[in-house]
């Protein structure tokens, strides 16, 4: 259920990041926040199949996870930013998962 | 959910029951304090049992030591494996209260007969209040409305009802999450850590998860206090958590070294293994026996497991 | 009986056990590491390996046991290069010791940790206990076989990670760093355990005294060449040549015990005695102080301890002693119980978050303390956090930027900078913030001596009130005039440090033995300042010469060994002397340049070279 959208997000950082590193920290935001959407979409999903008893649950659980959206985006995009300038080498093709999916 | 149609036309069917205001406050109060209290009371039995222990000889295997004495420890790792995921499966197709309430006092026999260490279990609950507590709070408020249902309105606030039947609802599955989690003690704890990955493997896993896990368990460890020193430079030089960008770059700056560092130390663990001839495969760590009784075992827990069900299904 | 055996004359007999011939090596990034290493070992040699940081010892160990491969030349373990199936073998024989015991100790519980090894090897389970619970016997662990690795103290998993390689019966050890953040104590067992051990022995440290105790060869790396290769008493004995390379310790050599004069040459600013008027209150005073962990645990007891302003102090104990939480306890990351006064004020709630303003550190592990992606985002972290303005910041900056000698270096990335300069930045970043109280824990761990020399001096140089946590008795000796001593939690004595280092049963008392230094330095002071001796020296140089078989002359580089003598007078104890130069220099053979003489061409895989001169290496006959 987290580990899923982390794979996803992985193949599309490793896609789309080109090579510059603002782009890199922007692809990383994206992906970041992206990942989140991705893990709480899962969890509603998973509590609508429950039945109708649980849609309730399920708008909540979407709604507690906007923040973290935003701030999962931002810190993705800030940690990868700074990868990019620190240690280049972590971004390379070769690592399948990216960071910058901390929590993702 | 706000409801749009008035509450008198709409609510023909449940049973409406009238509560003052102040009834909502103690109905969400009195819960949350009990369960804080709860909570603050485990803390402080975990701390204090922690506290109490002696430094045990170490010189001899933990789990080895105590395996004489229950059936657990004794039980074919793979065996145990399976029982207990097949069996928790079956506790979270019960539906009905009681006999989720029955599969608790069961998993606390279990409990008592493996000789689980009541601290470690605590934790282990403190660990899923918070998603239990969601379910309590946020499900009598929401679920739909269904004839025969019992509901409590409050003053005169008729967008806000409080549903018996999602309450129940709620309940029966934090008593199902409760059931299972009491059962991760018995499961994880009663053999090493590196025994059970092994039974793991042993079953179809693929042997490069196991080694993951076992070697993600150690470094999280190290990586936890790496984590803490690095923080705690950071609030020497006066960082305070705020709610500004300049707090979001630096928590960023923070997981980025975070990560790096940890990457360089992946790169010379797997050097170290290297050096001592590590080539794909950890060594076994135990001789796996499958004896009659372990089957056994297995037979009968399942089979209690399915009279529960049929118990639920009749209720 | 150590006493004999690091200075007894190498073994007779040899056979090579490795053999290194013009080892090239280059990391991904481009940065040449090795360049024409020719390197011969023979099995049972204890060899030193010396240089500044980033000089390459680290990479040719790494070179050694075949976790990199060279990029051209060969590296031969007992003959056969260091590759495929042999080297499979050959890593099982090879024992490589980290610097970070985490780093290897990898396994669940202890015994699981050092049974990996032995089953590797292909033991099956029972004997491959048996050997991995002896080997954890022989570094006196074995009572905590089953402990996870995380519940050790730091010399415990040192030792752990080394019985995970004596489980293995290695012919070879390397070790990198073996001493680093040790106690005195926890130093001399480690020691004691190394030189049990049989084998070959290659050791990378830069505590020369150390190795002095360890080992008989040294080979000083320089830019990722072999500079030298010495016997140990000759590395020692050649100030001059130490200096060359950076790795001139011999600051620390200069006198320890000699009473009071020596204080205030280093601490230069030093006054008297700080100015306690009865007016004003201390700096900082604990009373009857005490902290309990959470989990129960007892790190302080019943503290006093009055720093007054302008004092420098060193905190001196076992690692353990509850140095490091009565470190948190004084920056107010904890709170225990007991009076806390802060230039006489009470450590209250509110105040205890302004503390940092206040109380600046730098920690033992510079990588805890550095965490942006630039040395002046680093230093503007602190000021930041103060609300200082732009341009005071960039003031700052460049104050405290050249106080450590890191002019210019604001947009380097500070995790690509040498330990060295690392450590400096840390310095820097907490001085721009100009504390009142700068504590220092462990300033000189994993520093080069040219880097300890040159953080010393700034140290030194600092008018401020410092509190050094040292395991390092000569920063401690240089540094303060008072020393705490903490035992068990509580401290034990309180005296000035002059005192300190004149009580020789306080050291072994605390665990602090740091006599093995105090003897090995000596004797590292007599080789220095008087000799008189004759010894076979290996270096290259060129010369037009002929041979006997082949006639010919002309100008080429050669490798032999050959005797050089030297003799000086010493005019008096601490007057300065002249050491001739030794690396190049004419030298006299007996036919005549000309004429044929006796010695090889310089033949890779040929081993009489090693043999030669190892088996002529004379030790040196002090004269007074």
């Amino acid at each position: 259920m987290m580990g899923l959208p982390a794979l996803v997000c992985g193949w599309f950082f490793n896609k789309f990041k080109g090579s510059a590193p603002s782009r890199q920290a922007l692809v990383g935001g994206l992906v970041g926040a992206g990942g989140t959407v991705l893990a709480a979409l899962i969890l509603a999903l998973l509590l609508v199949t429950g039945g109708e008893d649980f849609f309730g649950v399920a708008k909540i659980a979407l709604v507690a996870h906007v923040p973290v959206i935003i701030i999962e985006g931002a810190v993705s995009a800030l940690t990868v930013g700074f990868l990019a300038r620190v240690k280049p080498a972590l971004l390379l093709h070769a690592f399948e998962s990216p960071p910058g999916q901390a929590h993702g | 959910m706000p409801l749009k149609v008035p509450l008198d036309r709409r609510m023909a069917d449940p049973t409406l029951i009238q509560m003052p205001l102040w009834q909502l406050l103690v109905m969400v109060i009195t819960p949350l304090a009990v369960l804080g209290a709860g909570v603050t009371l485990l803390r402080w039995l975990i701390r204090k049992r922690s506290a109490e222990k002696d430094d045990p000889d170490w010189s001899v295997p933990q789990l080895e030591g105590t395996a004489g004495r229950s059936p657990f420890h004794r039980w074919d790792v793979r065996c145990k494996i399976v029982t207990i995921l097949v069996y928790s499966f079956m506790i979270t197709a019960i539906q009905q209260i009681t006999p989720a309430f029955v599969a608790i006092g069961l998993s606390c026999l279990v409990l008592v007969v493996a000789r689980a260490s009541l601290a470690k279990v605590l934790m282990r609950l403190l660990a899923i209040v918070g998603f239990i507590t969601m379910f309590l709070l946020v499900m009598p408020f929401t679920v739909p409305l269904h004839s025969g249902d019992t509901v409590i309105v409050f003053g005169g606030l008729n967008w806000l009802h409080f549903s018996m039947r999602g309450f129940w609802l709620a309940a029966t599955i934090a008593a199902k999450a409760v059931a299972i989690t009491l059962l991760m003690e018995p499961l994880l704890a009663t053999a090493p850590l590196p025994v059970t990955l092994q039974g793991l493997s042993r079953l179809g896993v693929p042997d490069m998860a196991g080694q993951m896990v076992l070697l993600s368990y150690r470094y999280l460890n190290v990586f936890r206090h790496e984590a803490r020193r690095m923080s705690t430079g950071m609030q020497v030089r006066g960082f305070r958590k705020r709610s500004n960008v300049a707090t979001v770059q630096t928590m960023a700056n923070f997981l980025g070294m975070l990560f790096v560092r940890s990457f360089e130390r992946t790169e010379r663990v797997f050097d170290a293994m290297r050096a001592r001839g590590y080539k794909g495969h950890f060594p076994d760590q135990a001789e796996l026996r499958l004896r009659p009784v372990d089957l056994v075992g297995a037979g009968l827990w399942l089979i209690i497991g399915v009279a529960l069900l049929v118990y639920d299904r009749m209720l | 009986m150590r006493e004999e055996n690091s200075h007894l004359p190498p073994p007779q007999v040899k056979d090579t056990l490795f053999c290194l011939s013009s080892l090239n090596y280059r990391y991904p990034g481009g940065i040449q590491a090795l360049s024409g290493i020719n390197l011969e070992i023979a099995s049972g040699e204890r060899l030193a390996l010396v240089g500044q940081n980033g000089s390459g010892k680290t990479t040719l160990i790494k070179q050694l046991c075949g976790l990199l491969l060279p990029a051209d030349g060969a590296v031969r373990f007992k003959g056969e290069p260091l590759q495929g199936d042999h080297l499979d073998r050959s890593r099982l024989k090879i024992g490589l010791l980290f610097q970070d015991p985490d780093d290897q100790l990898f396994g669940h519980t202890l015994i699981d940790d050092v049974v990996f090894g032995p089953s590797n090897q292909g033991l099956s389970r029972e004997p491959a206990r048996q050997a991995g619970l002896l080997a954890l016997e022989r570094v006196h662990l074995a009572d905590k076989a089953y402990k996870a690795p995380h519940h050790l103290s730091y010399g415990q998993k040192k030792r752990a990670a080394l019985a995970g390689l004596l489980a293995m019966q290695p012919d070879v050890l390397l070790l990198d760093e073996p001493t680093t953040n040790l106690d005195p104590g926890q130093e001399q067992v480690f020691l004691d355990l190394l030189l049990d051990f049989t084998g070959t022995l290659v050791c990378i440290s830069h505590d020369l005294l150390f190795l002095y105790e360890l080992c008989q060869r040294a080979v000083v790396m320089e830019k990722g060449r072999i500079a030298h290769d010495y016997t140990m008493n000759d590395l020692v004995a050649q100030r001059s040549q130490l200096r060359a390379y950076g790795l001139d310790f011999s600051f620390r050599l200069e006198p320890a015990t000699n009473g009071t004069d020596d204080g205030p040459s280093v601490c230069a600013r030093q006054n008297s005695a700080p100015s306690t008027s009865p007016m004003t209150p201390p700096m900082i005073a604990l009373g009857n102080y005490a902290f309990r962990y959470p989990d129960g645990t007892r790190a302080l007891t019943g503290v006093d301890l009055s720093i007054a302003t302008g004092e420098r102090i060193a905190l001196v104990g076992e690692n353990g002693a509850g140095k490091s939480t009565l470190l948190a306890c004084l920056l107010g990351l904890q709170q225990g119980r007991g009076t806390y006064l802060f230039e006489g004020q009470p450590v209250t709630r509110r105040l205890r978050r302004h503390l940092w303003r206040n109380i600046g550190m730098v920690f033992q592990d510079s990588g805890d303390q550095l965490v942006c992606p630039s040395v002046g985002e680093e230093v503007a972290f602190g000021l930041k956090q103060l609300g200082v303005s732009k341009n005071e910041i960039r003031r700052r900056m460049e104050e405290a930027l050249s106080l450590v000698r890191l002019e210019g270096f604001e947009a380097r990335v500070p995790l690509h900078m040498s330990g060295g300069e690392r450590k400096r930045l840390a310095l820097a970043c907490v001085l721009a913030m100009s504390p009142k109280l700068l504590i220092l824990d462990e300033p000189s761990a994993g520093l080069d001596p040219q880097g300890e020399e040159l953080l010393l001096s700034i140290i030194a140089e600092l008018d401020v009130t410092l509190l050094l946590v040292s395991h390092d008795m000569f920063f401690v000796n240089a540094l303060s005039r008072r020393t705490v001593v903490m035992h068990q939690g509580a401290i034990c004595q309180d005296l000035s440090t002059e005192a300190f280092f004149r009580d020789p049963g306080l050291g072994n008392l605390n665990g602090l033995a740091y006599t093995f230094r105090q003897r090995c330095g000596e004797a590292i002071r007599v080789l220095q300042h008087e000799h008189a001796h004759s010894h076979f020296h290996r270096h290259l140089h060129d010369h037009p010469h002929e041979h006997a078989w082949v006639a010919h002359d002309h100008l080429h580089k050669h490798n032999h060994a050959h005797r050089h003598h030297f003799l000086h007078t010493h005019p008096g104890e601490d007057e300065p002397h002249e050491h001739a130069t030794r690396r190049y220099h004419d030298h006299y053979h007996h036919d005549g340049d000309h004429g044929a003489h006796d010695h090889d061409h310089f033949v890779p895989d040929d081993p009489s070279m090693t043999g030669e001169s190892g088996e002529s290496d004379s030790k040196p006959d002090n004269k007074k």
